[in-house]
């Protein structure tokens, strides 16, 4: 066997079928972006079949390429020979991460989640300093139910990143009366940067989260995040049965205002576009219950970007490149934030923390009069913006 | 690569604009085909004073430089096979002009094919050819290897659509051949010189196309053959008829087969299958044009003939044919994708060949052709990792390029000569012929640094 064989193990049929017509070019957000085909999936694939061939050997440089991608799957819809790159530039990260070459961007957050339960390394404590007045007063004092309906699972990014999308989540759900409680401070990260960066630890954080959850017993989970709602329906499956209906707010907030268990009466702008993030679009599916939603407000107009659906681009902030590559990130945001601009909307909306931040940075790269034309929002903020 | 020469190429294009790295340099390795090479060194390039200062430098060295634009080729034109720089021109990506009433465009050589088709679409125009690889291709590259596509048959390649370029040489002088102008009989014809010379006589920096105006109706049938024969003097017909399909699509049995197995489709078997699509600016005439082509089918013994009545129909139509390639890329390792052109008349003997062929090889190559221009996609499929089967691909080739040139046909219709068919070059082109052609070559580019090995021209 040559050497660095055992790297692409699994993968060989994968990587041999690549005809390398280039289609993934045309649709990846990061070659569009620096125009090095190794940043693309034909790239990739060609550094994994010379590591296969032993002609390269597997180092930090060569790990670069498979972290500076917002695995956003755009690659895998538009593959002739239908070949599972997201797969495969997964199992990649796992070698180049028992190989010690990840990136220490990823590694630090690695050690926030496993030191302190969440990516930031804040305290556990100030998760609930984002719940509004008095399930905050609850939260602190322990005294939230202990069993409940719906439980709902803030993520990391809304719980401490963003100041409007957790407030606004539960807004609606009080609205509809929806009877729920929250992990408060007992909740910790989903694990899904330390899959995202191939390490092995993921499984056993993760066994951690799925005790805490089945502890509540309830009928449903709910999270406005993108990237842990995938987890819990992706990856978690793997690890064990959570015996519980995994809901992304935008399916929710679709069921609740199908229901008419909530109305919604003002719009927050006149023409809105949606972004699909990629964990929730490409990934499961997910495309129309959103669509519903805004169609619903009335006096709001909806206009598609002219790539969307499965066709969407990346807005660039998915698969750690936050992290990683920030400055090519809000490039990146920026770019989907002209698309949008390109379609006449003044609202850009996703159901996908990383999505908003990411777009807002990059919106700040654009002249001022065309940013000042549109505004960044959650889903959850339009809904509870539009309440009756 | 010397340090003296990077930081030379440096100082013309900036030093994020040149790279050695390891991780660039692989994937700049290979094209579509088959073959990959490392090159040494790559570079992007901005402008074409950029271009005029690389090649002169390259001249000055000797260092082959390898143009390339999405790097889609299906012949390893782009493949740097003397090592050297691969200049890649896929930042050069403006549309510098749309002129509706003079009917052109103004291209930068890495605008994508798509994107242009994207910017005529709101003037009602469209640029022809349409090649397969339109969603990612370069215009560089598709007048590079004058490429071609579905629409051949009605439209041409993009040779026909060139109305002038702007050159560098390999001594850095800058040309501009051609022009505005929808027609030109001055002098020797240097705009079409340069279609299709891969990269071997200068780099394009900028081109200048011809437009049409968009037909907007069309209508799509397809219909199947027990007999290859029957499917072939169907074809005849429809040339005898008086009207020319904008696409006219052959897929055989194993084509069939592969997209069965593949994609789990249960299309029926049989020994053809046509696809036509007529084009036009009324419904009626659409439909008329159709009517003689199903007319051509019926009275060919055709068996389910399938008129599309609807847009979705349509696209249902046209998606077994576009998944051909990655299905059979699917069920097989390695693909040697063909592009001989025959007399259109000569193609069912061309096909009955091929069945011969694969039958004393005892290999899988699923045919697949715009048989309204002659031109088939034979698919030689193996398995790189067998020695024998890598050696008896090779004879096989050569006996498909055979058959081409003894029909009357050509070892290239769209994709080019490259590295693949320069074995090949002598059997369709004579000696006179290579004399003339060795010798452009050496009046354009002495030192041999333009895309090396390439053309069977320095064998």
């Amino acid at each position: 066997m040559k050497a660095g064989n055992k790297f692409t193990d699994g993968w060989e049929k994968e990587i041999r079928q690549c005809i390398r017509c280039g289609f993934c070019q045309a649709v990846c957000p990061v070659y569009e972006t620096t125009f090095r085909p190794a940043y693309n999936a034909r790239g990739r694939m060609l550094l994994l079949k010379e590591v296969m061939e032993g002609t390269i050997s597997p180092t930090k440089e060569l790990a670069d390429p498979f972290y500076n991608c917002t695995t956003c799957q755009a690659c895998t819809y538009s593959c002739p020979a239908r070949i599972k790159v997201a797969e495969v530039v997964e199992g990649a990260r796992k070698k180049f991460y028992e190989a010690g070459f990840t990136p220490d961007a990823l590694l630090s957050m690695r050690d926030n989640i496993l030191r302190t339960g969440n990516v930031y390394a804040n305290d556990q404590k100030e998760r609930v300093e984002i719940y509004p007045s008095p399930l905050k007063e609850k939260a602190q004092k322990g005294e939230l139910k202990s069993k409940a309906e719906t439980l709902l699972f803030m993520g990391c990014l809304p719980s401490y990143l963003d100041l409007n999308i957790v407030p606004s989540l539960l807004k609606s759900l009080d609205a509809a009366k929806v009877d729920y409680t929250t992990l408060a401070a007992e909740e910790i990260c989903c694990g899904f940067p330390l899959s995202l960066m191939g390490s092995d630890e993921f499984e056993s954080h993760a066994a951690k989260l799925i005790s805490k959850i089945k502890a509540v017993g309830a009928r449903e989970l709910v999270t406005p995040c993108a990237g842990c709602y995938k987890t819990f329906r992706e990856l978690y499956p793997k690890i064990g049965d959570l015996q519980i209906d995994v809901y992304h707010s935008v399916q929710y907030l679709d069921k609740l205002t199908n229901e008419g268990r909530i109305k919604l009466s003002r719009p927050t702008a006149k023409t809105a576009t949606y972004q699909d993030p990629c964990d929730l679009g490409r990934a499961l599916g997910i495309f129309e219950e959103p669509r519903n939603i805004l169609k619903r407000i009335p006096g709001l107009k909806l206009v598609e970007m002219t790539q969307n659906r499965s066709q969407a681009r990346c807005c660039g902030g998915g698969g750690g490149m936050q992290a990683i590559n920030p400055e090519l990130a809000r490039t990146m945001g920026a770019q989907r934030v002209g698309d949008a601009l390109a379609v006449g909307a003044d609202l850009i909306v996703s159901g996908c923390t990383a999505c908003k931040n990411n777009m807002r940075k990059g919106a700040r790269l654009l002249p001022k009069d065309e940013r000042n034309k549109l505004k960044v929002m959650d889903i959850t903020e339009v809904i509870a913006n539009a309440l009756e | 690569m010397d340090s003296d020469i990077k930081q030379a190429l440096q100082r013309i294009v900036g030093t994020e604009n040149v790279t050695d790295s390891l991780i660039d340099l692989v994937p700049y390795s290979y094209d579509a085909s088959e073959y990959h090479h490392r090159p040494d060194a790559a570079v992007w390039a901005q402008s074409s004073s950029q271009v005029s200062a690389i090649l002169k430098l390259a001249s000055e060295y000797n260092i082959p430089v390898t143009p390339r634009g999405a790097g889609t080729g299906l012949s390893g034109v782009t493949v740097p096979l003397h090592g050297g720089i691969v200049l890649d021109l896929s930042k050069m990506n403006k549309i510098l002009k749309i002129s509706i009433e003079d009917r052109f465009v103004v291209v930068q050589p890495g605008v994508v094919y798509a994107k242009l088709e994207e910017a005529l679409k709101p003037y009602g125009f469209f640029y022809p050819p349409d090649p397969a690889s339109s969603k990612v291709s370069t215009l560089g590259g598709n007048v590079a290897t004058n490429a071609g596509g579905m629409k051949g048959a009605k439209y041409g390649t993009t040779r026909d659509y060139v109305l002038g370029l702007e050159v560098v040489l390999a001594d850095g002088t800058v040309l501009r051949p051609g022009g505005t102008v929808m027609k030109c009989s001055s002098g020797y014809d240097l705009v079409k010189l340069f279609v299709g010379s891969e990269g071997t006589l200068g780099v394009i920096t900028e081109i200048i196309l011809k437009i049409n105006p968009r037909p907007q109706a069309v209508s799509t049938c397809t219909a199947s053959f027990d007999d290859l024969k029957q499917a072939g003097k169907a074809v005849t017909e429809i040339m005898h008829s008086g009207i020319i399909p904008s696409a006219l699509e052959i897929l055989d049995e194993q084509c069939i087969l592969c997209l069965n197995r593949a994609q789990n489709l249960n299309m029926t078997e049989r020994a053809a299958t046509l696809l036509a699509e007529t084009d036009g600016y009324t419904q009626e005439e659409v439909d008329f044009q159709m009517s003689k082509v199903i007319e051509a089918f019926k009275k060919n013994k055709a068996r389910e003939i399938i008129l599309a009545d609807s847009p979705e129909k349509i696209e249902e139509l046209w998606v077994a044919r576009r998944a051909i390639y990655g299905a059979v890329a699917r069920l097989y390792p390695n693909i040697i994708v063909e592009d001989v052109t025959v007399p259109i008349s000569k193609v069912v003997d061309m096909l009955i060949g091929i069945q011969g062929i694969r039958e004393r090889y005892k290999v899988v190559i699923p045919v697949l052709g715009h048989i309204g221009d002659g031109n088939l996609h034979p698919y030689l499929t193996y398995d790189s990792t067998s020695p024998e089967e890598t050696e008896q691909i090779k004879k096989v080739e050569a006996e498909v390029s055979e058959l081409a040139i003894s029909l009357g046909g050509t070892l290239t219709g769209e994709h080019g000569i490259g590295i693949g068919k320069a074995r090949f070059m002598t059997l369709e082109h004579d000696r006179g012929e290579m004399r003339i052609m060795n010798g452009l070559k050496k009046l354009l580019d002495p030192n041999n640094i333009l895309n090396p090995g390439k053309m069977g021209l320095d064998l």
